[in-house]
């Protein structure tokens, strides 16, 4: 998939995530699986949480580290996106803040690290086999 | 260690406040439910103590005054209550925060029910609900798990023990050895705060240190834990689908409702000799992650898998060493294993 065919955006309002010793750690709030970003992935995941689109991160990352990353960058991207973790729209950035102007564009590493994505499912899995129904007051207990 | 009940006399239906994790909640019985009391025995409130008990630490903060009760009813009537009318089988979130679970086998209702004046939990228990082993370890779980959900305490799967006022989760997968190693740690003088649940907390802003919290006084053991503690086959309260039975924890045992939390340990069932060779190792971020969310589950499951979850889990990450502990059959070199981390 070609960036130009990639979502652009970072789904905040779906991924809620946090950052720990330089590793970031995300959870899809509609499944419940939960992604660990490492090498220089939590800094472009920042990147585009602050509202930077996916083509503006890759001309960064090239200006800063050489073409030779970008097909490291741009398959990361694309497992962002398989996860559902882009969007076309841009989201405010979740996780501690919720609101407000975007977030200032996250401090850059000093050398570039192939950037990984690992996901878990056992939340996910417990969740669909033992699934809670959101029910509409207004409609009464809804047939099962 | 026996398994003989020493905790006061039998209650009387009526209504008896508890303190939950630092939580004030009123329980209210009838006559077929008084068995479900014994659950709840170590965490009797008292006005005068402020959390009940002398000689238990007080948790961080002031002690939170909600009005919540919880309603365990066992008359079938309780079923035809106009707010369940209609309800099928299933779990139910409604927005506002109430939660709802209705099973079959054996039937149930739980429910929570978040108001501005007064919180309500209900149980309602069938006559083949009363008897169940699960049931009778750990009273309306899944509402007490709302509930407190709503209030910055994540219930976890876990076992919890305490040493010098320093608390240990102990976690991992069913079987793994948490409610022996930690029955093994309580007969060397730890404290008992929970075989398989217990409730974890970061203050009353919700950013403190973590502090973990013991609700239920009770144990579910396998066959073999049972033996090698060297405990009563006659359960207590009653067997479990999974064929464990359930105890009252017996009264010598020293129940500690909180404790500031200082260790989390993966306890491995790759079973070892005693020696270095077996000491406790640190978790990669991959592992640790797995670990916390399992633990987590219980929370994440019926709060729904939302950033407070994810957050709690991070802050566990930054604050508290996370370790991978073998087993060992010789306890006392486990439990001295254990003491040490703290």
């Amino acid at each position: 998939m070609s960036p130009s065919e990639l979502p652009p955006h970072a789904d905040t309002t779906r991924f809620a995530f946090d950052t720990v010793d330089g590793e970031t750690v995300a959870i899809d709030t509609v499944s419940g699986s939960l992604m660990l970003l490492t090498g220089s992935g939590p800094w472009l995941w920042e990147c585009l949480a602050a509202g930077s689109p996916v083509d503006e991160v890759l001309a960064d990352v090239e200006a800063r580290f050489g073409v030779s990353t970008l097909d490291a960058v741009r398959l990361f991207f694309e497992q962002l996106a398989e996860h559902g973790m882009l969007t076309d729209a841009p989201t405010r950035i979740s996780g501690d803040a919720a609101s407000g102007p975007a977030a200032p564009k996250p401090t850059p590493p000093e050398h570039f690290t192939p950037p990984a994505l690992e996901t878990f499912d056992e939340i996910a899995d417990i969740i669909a086999m033992d699934p809670i129904h959101d029910v509409d007051p207004s409609r009464g207990w809804p047939h099962t | 260690m026996s398994t003989q009940a020493g905790a006061g006399p039998i209650p009387e239906a009526g209504t008896w406040p508890i303190t939950a994790a630092g939580l004030r909640l009123d329980v209210q019985v009838d006559a077929g439910a008084l068995g479900f009391l014994k659950a709840f025995e170590r965490v009797r409130y008292d006005a005068q103590d402020g959390i009940g008990g002398k000689l238990e630490p007080r948790p961080s903060g002031p002690l939170v005054r909600s009005r919540a009760r919880l309603r365990i009813e066992t008359g079938s009537a309780a079923f035809d209550r106009p707010r369940y009318a209609g309800l099928e089988v299933g779990q139910y979130r409604v927005p506002g925060g109430a939660f709802v679970l209705h099973s079959a086998e054996p039937r149930q209702i739980q429910g929570y029910w978040p108001g501005v004046q007064h919180e309500e939990l209900d149980l309602v228990l069938s006559p083949q609900a009363r008897t169940a082993g699960d049931l009778l370890a750990h009273p309306a779980h899944e509402a007490m798990t709302a509930w407190l959900g709503s209030h910055g305490r994540y219930a976890l799967h876990a076992a919890g023990v305490e040493c010098g006022g320093r608390g240990v989760l102990l976690v991992g997968e069913g079987g793994q050895g948490k409610t022996t190693t930690a029955l093994a740690a309580v007969q060397r003088g730890f404290g008992y705060l929970g075989d398989d649940v217990c409730w974890l907390s970061f203050g009353d802003e919700g950013s403190g240190p973590p502090m973990i919290h013991g609700i239920y006084a009770t144990c579910k053991l396998n066959p073999d834990s049972r033996q090698r503690l060297g405990l009563d086959e006659e359960a207590d309260l009653g067997t479990t689908p999974g064929g464990k039975t359930v105890h009252r924890l017996p009264g010598e045992v020293n129940f500690r409702r909180s404790a500031p939390l200082a260790a989390i340990v993966l306890v491995s069932s790759t079973v070892g000799p005693v020696g270095s060779a077996w000491a406790a190792t640190p978790l990669n971020t991959s592992e640790a992650i797995r670990v916390l969310a399992q633990a987590l589950a219980p929370y994440l499951r019926i709060k729904g898998p939302t950033a407070p979850g994810l957050s709690a889990m991070t802050m566990l990450q930054r604050q508290l060493p996370i370790v991978r502990l073998p087993l060992t059959w010789h306890l006392d070199a486990l439990v001295d294993r254990l003491a040490a981390l703290v």
